[in-house]
């Protein structure tokens, strides 16, 4: 028999299990328990193999008890989608429930579940966080982080390309003058390198910017030069007065308060470099033509502007300007921010108690709101590790988590609806004389006369023959629409009444969409509603609860 | 004590020569029909004795598939005993399973344990047959005939020290082959050392994740090493009496009649010391005593541990195989313990800090194992 090197060893110190021994009391008993969690197996075969098993099983509560139902926290690191890369577009995107609507149910959940949350709560314990809603009875609540409450750590920075160079531009608190005069430089080099390479086409590129057609002396006098590398002073000259006409334009300058249109003026008398005149006039017009919700502030902004003109150095006044667009862009890295009237409350007091120089240096206050009302990814990231740890009980609920998305059936019609449609049109078309048959014929017709002369073919022709093309094109296909139109059967009133058939039934159609719509949203909101229960079962069972 | 447990050794031969094997040389050495039928009344006898009407009869060897009529005969002769609840098991390493013999063996409610000690590679480490030939591949096929006709069909899978650290992906791989009853064991007669001990570990900690994952699942499924240990916290210890009724009411008989207190000592060449009596003459009492007497002794090697009331010191039949002695405690067994415990333990409080539902119906709820059984039979 084999012989064992090794030795019995009792041992002293064990791992204490917390599960129930034999000692306690029968965790089957207590309340909470769920009832037995019959398998899918189980469920199938009770739902296909008749009454008397659904008898002694109910089929539809055992599906409801076989749903796994365990504790755990559903918010985590990887549910959130954090840090994202941000999109430019957002056609493809899923629909989501908006931020109120997703509070709304979260909110209802915590109601639910017998816990008050009071709103907008400061939290400083290890991370300080402001909540949308906390019980500092029940030391739980939830914070919900959308694009209004997350700063720039949580968004992932694209290596390259046009985000970049956006993300790039938001970081930096400080835009300098002379960074926006190196762009104006770099632009005109580029417009002049382009115009080198292809004359034309560049100035077609200006051409579409008059569109109304007017005189612009700077497209004739383009139009006039030879495309060589010698004229490139008369090509700047030529840009910057093709700049004025775009921004009277654009601007419509001439609507302008009086003031601000002298004040214009007087940028354009005082200095001599086009450049740095570009640069402050585009300054001018951001600050007083710029959108924003606090009227006050930037009235405030606009008077400062305007007092620029007493300063007697040209440096000084470059100076000052600069100052004040630093002061005017400083968001801290957020659009929101921009728009936040208590931040621009913030902003309106600074700009009323200290001279504009001094403005960017006394920031901290815009940063302490900032930092009081915006969430880092590293906070983030701590306040799922304190949930781990059972320190914090907090709800980290990410608008790009899943749950959020409106799911099924978003714009679920009945499919007799269509059909109907499908039928009144079909009797109205065919009624009407105008066949499948028909219509087709008169489609090649169309189509036989676009392609005659393609766009691509008409763009190398001169203006007045491709119009006088373009002219006689038109014709013809307007020759078809009544050829075809001579053709109809039903009279204008005949019509009218399957207008109004197939008008009502378009808004069947939209009010089922609307009603699915809602249905689909309102699910998604129950969805989030049992997550957020499931959290707060969760938590309680941490706290001991 | 409800019923008696008595287990036929048909033959010491076997179509395999697994390294491990304790039953000794395989010789062609057959239990006749004479000793079948005297082992047959010793049987009744001792339920007539014991006033008992139920009786568990285990099929073993060798390999009890090769005198597989006498199972048949067996179990007929049984039968024709009014008044008696039998069932039927048997242990095979399955190389011989058709599906014809399947199917009678279904249809006499023989419950089978299939041996397999995990894929391919490891399985045909220590189960090559006779030829040295292995036989993973044939057994695989005799799994499906199995399972076909009975999804509970149990494993028995053997973990070796050189097989320990595959521990986690051979019971996955039993479990993917359909079965849901999964019974491990060591090797406790092989050299195991601290470096064994170590992969162990690791591979405990692996089948722990498992565990979790599949009871998340609400899947159904016996796992020994696991529920074994889970239940020695939340069952009430057996007392002795209830435990092992080694040579009492559970015993086994040799090919040649002799009686012995469990199939760990019903070996090619007698164990004198550890015979407790012959089908013939019945159990030598005195013998049958001081077994069980040296079996239940305390051990003193033991003394303080605080695992004592969950370790399964108890088992006399893993202490010989491992320290040549009953009366010894298992050093393999111990380290086994010490560090399955503590796995299965911490795996435990994690399913239940969650809650887990199935796992408080499994280890909490009395009927789990009725309702269970029937799902994955169904």
């Amino acid at each position: 028999m084999a012989k064992s090197p090794l030795r019995v060893k009792p041992v002293k110190n064990i791992y204490r299990a917390n599960y129930p021994s034999y000692l306690d009391k029968n965790p089957i008993y207590f309340p909470e328990t769920k009832p037995y969690p019959f398998s899918h197996k189980l469920i199938k075969w009770v739902s296909t193999s008749g009454l008397a098993s659904a008898l002694i099983f109910g089929s539809s509560d055992l599906s409801a008890q076989a749903h796994q139902d365990s504790l755990y926290n559903p918010f985590t690191l990887e549910r959130s989608q954090v840090p994202y890369t941000p999109v430019s577009f957002g056609t493809g995107a899923p629909t989501r429930l908006r931020s109120n609507e997703a509070i709304e149910a979260i909110r209802r959940a915590f109601k639910d579940s017998g816990i008050e949350l009071e709103r907008n709560v400061w939290l400083d314990k290890d991370v300080g966080v402001r909540l949308d809603g906390y019980s500092h009875q029940r030391n739980i609540g939830f914070v919900f982080m959308d694009h209004t409450n997350m700063d720039q750590s949580f968004i992932k920075r694209p290596k390259q390309g046009r985000m970049a160079r956006a993300m790039d531009a938001q970081q930096k608190i400080k835009r300098a003058f002379k960074e926006d005069l190196r762009h104006i430089h770099e632009n005109v080099d580029r417009s002049f390198q382009e115009f080198l390479n292809d004359k034309e086409q560049f100035v077609e590129g200006w051409s579409f910017y008059n569109r109304g057609n007017e005189d612009w002396d700077c497209l004739e006098e383009l139009k006039d030069l030879k495309g060589t590398q010698s004229e490139k002073e008369q090509f700047i000259k030529l840009f910057f007065q093709f700049e004025e006409k775009k921004r009277n334009r654009n601007y419509e300058i001439e609507k302008l308060d009086q003031k601000i249109q002298d004040f214009l003026k007087h940028i354009d008398v005082r200095l001599d470099d086009p450049f740095e005149k570009l640069v402050l006039l585009r300054y001018t017009l951001n600050i007083s033509k710029g959108r924003t919700a606090h009227e006050q502030y930037k009235q405030r902004l606009v008077r400062e502007m305007l007092e620029f003109s007493n300063l007697k150095s040209n440096q000084d006044f470059i100076d000052s300007f600069d100052m004040l667009m630093q002061f005017y862009l400083y968001n801290n890295g957020s659009y929101y921010l921009s728009q936040d009237l208590d931040y621009l409350d913030l902003k309106l007091e600074i700009a009323n108690a200290y001279p504009v120089k001094s403005w960017m240096k006394r920031t901290k206050r815009l940063d302490q709101y900032f930092d009081s009302n915006f969430l880092s990814f590293k906070e983030f990231q701590k306040i799922i590790k304190n949930n781990e740890k059972g320190k914090q009980f907090i709800a980290p609920i990410s608008h790009r988590d899943g749950l959020m998305i409106v799911g099924g059936n978003f714009y679920d019609v009945p499919l007799e609806l269509y059909e109907k449609q499908k039928s009144i049109y079909q009797e109205f078309s065919n009624k009407n004389g105008m066949t499948k048959e028909v219509l087709d014929k008169k489609r090649a017709e169309r189509q036989a006369i676009n392609m005659q002369y393609t766009w691509k073919q008409l763009k190398d022709l001169p203006k007045l023959e491709s119009d006088s093309i373009r002219q006689v094109q038109r014709k013809n296909l307007k020759n078809i629409e009544e050829k075809y139109k001579a053709m109809e059967l039903l009279s204008e009133e005949e019509k009218d009444v399957y207008y109004a058939k197939l008008k009502d039934v378009e808004e069947e159609i939209r009010a089922a969409q609307k009603k699915s719509a809602e249905q689909a949203k309102e699910n998604t909101m129950r969805r989030l509603e049992n997550e957020v229960k499931r959290y707060i079962r969760w938590a309680q069972a941490q706290m001991g609860g | 004590m409800s019923f008696l447990s008595a287990t036929f050794h048909l033959t010491h031969n076997c179509n395999l020569r697994c390294s491990y094997c304790y039953t000794g040389e395989k010789l062609p050495l057959a239990m006749t029909y004479e000793t079948i039928n005297e082992s047959i009344r010793f049987v009744l006898s001792e339920l007539d004795r014991l006033g008992l009407h139920k009786v568990d009869i285990t099929f073993f060897g060798g390999e009890p598939l090769i005198e597989k009529q006498k199972i048949f005969y067996i179990i007929s002769k049984f039968n024709e005993i009014a008044n008696l609840e039998v069932s039927y098991r048997m242990s095979t390493n399955g190389v011989l399973i058709t599906n014809d013999l399947m199917s009678k063996l279904y249809e006499n409610k023989v419950y089978l344990s299939l041996s397999i000690d995990g894929h391919p590679d490891v399985h045909d480490r220590h189960r090559l047959d006779a030829g040295g030939n292995p036989t993973a591949l044939r057994v695989e096929k005799a799994a499906q005939i199995m399972l076909n006709y009975n999804p509970a069909t149990n494993v028995t899978c053997v973990v070796s020290p050189d097989t320990a650290n595959q521990l986690a992906e051979s019971v996955d791989y039993i479990y993917e082959l359909g079965f849901r009853y999964i019974t491990t064991t060591l090797d406790y007669s092989a050299e195991w050392n601290e470096g064994h001990f170590k992969e162990i570990e690791k591979s405990y900690k692996k089948l722990a994740k498992w565990y979790i994952g599949k009871m998340e699942s609400n899947e159904r499924f016996y796992l020994s090493f696991f529920d074994e240990r889970i239940r020695s916290r939340t069952l009430k210890p057996l007392q002795a009496s209830e435990r092992c009724q080694m040579g009492i009411s559970q015993f086994s008989i040799s090919p040649n009649g002799e009686l012995y207190p469990c199939i760990q000592f019903v070996k090619t060449d007698s164990l004198p010391e550890f015979m407790i009596g012959h089908v013939r003459t019945g159990f030598d009492a005195a013998c049958q005593q001081h077994i069980h007497r040296k079996s239940e002794k305390e051990k003193p090697e033991c003394a303080g541990c605080q695992m004592e009331s969950r370790c399964s010191k108890w088992c006399s039949c893993i202490n010989y195989m491992s320290t040549g002695s009953i009366e010894k405690a298992s050093p393999i067994v111990c380290y086994n313990e010490k560090i399955l415990i503590e796995i299965v333990d911490k795996t435990a409080d994690i399913l239940w800090k969650k809650r887990n539902n199935h796992f408080v119906h499994k280890h909490y709820n009395n009927d789990y194992h009725i309702i269970s059984h029937f799902e994955i039979t169904l």
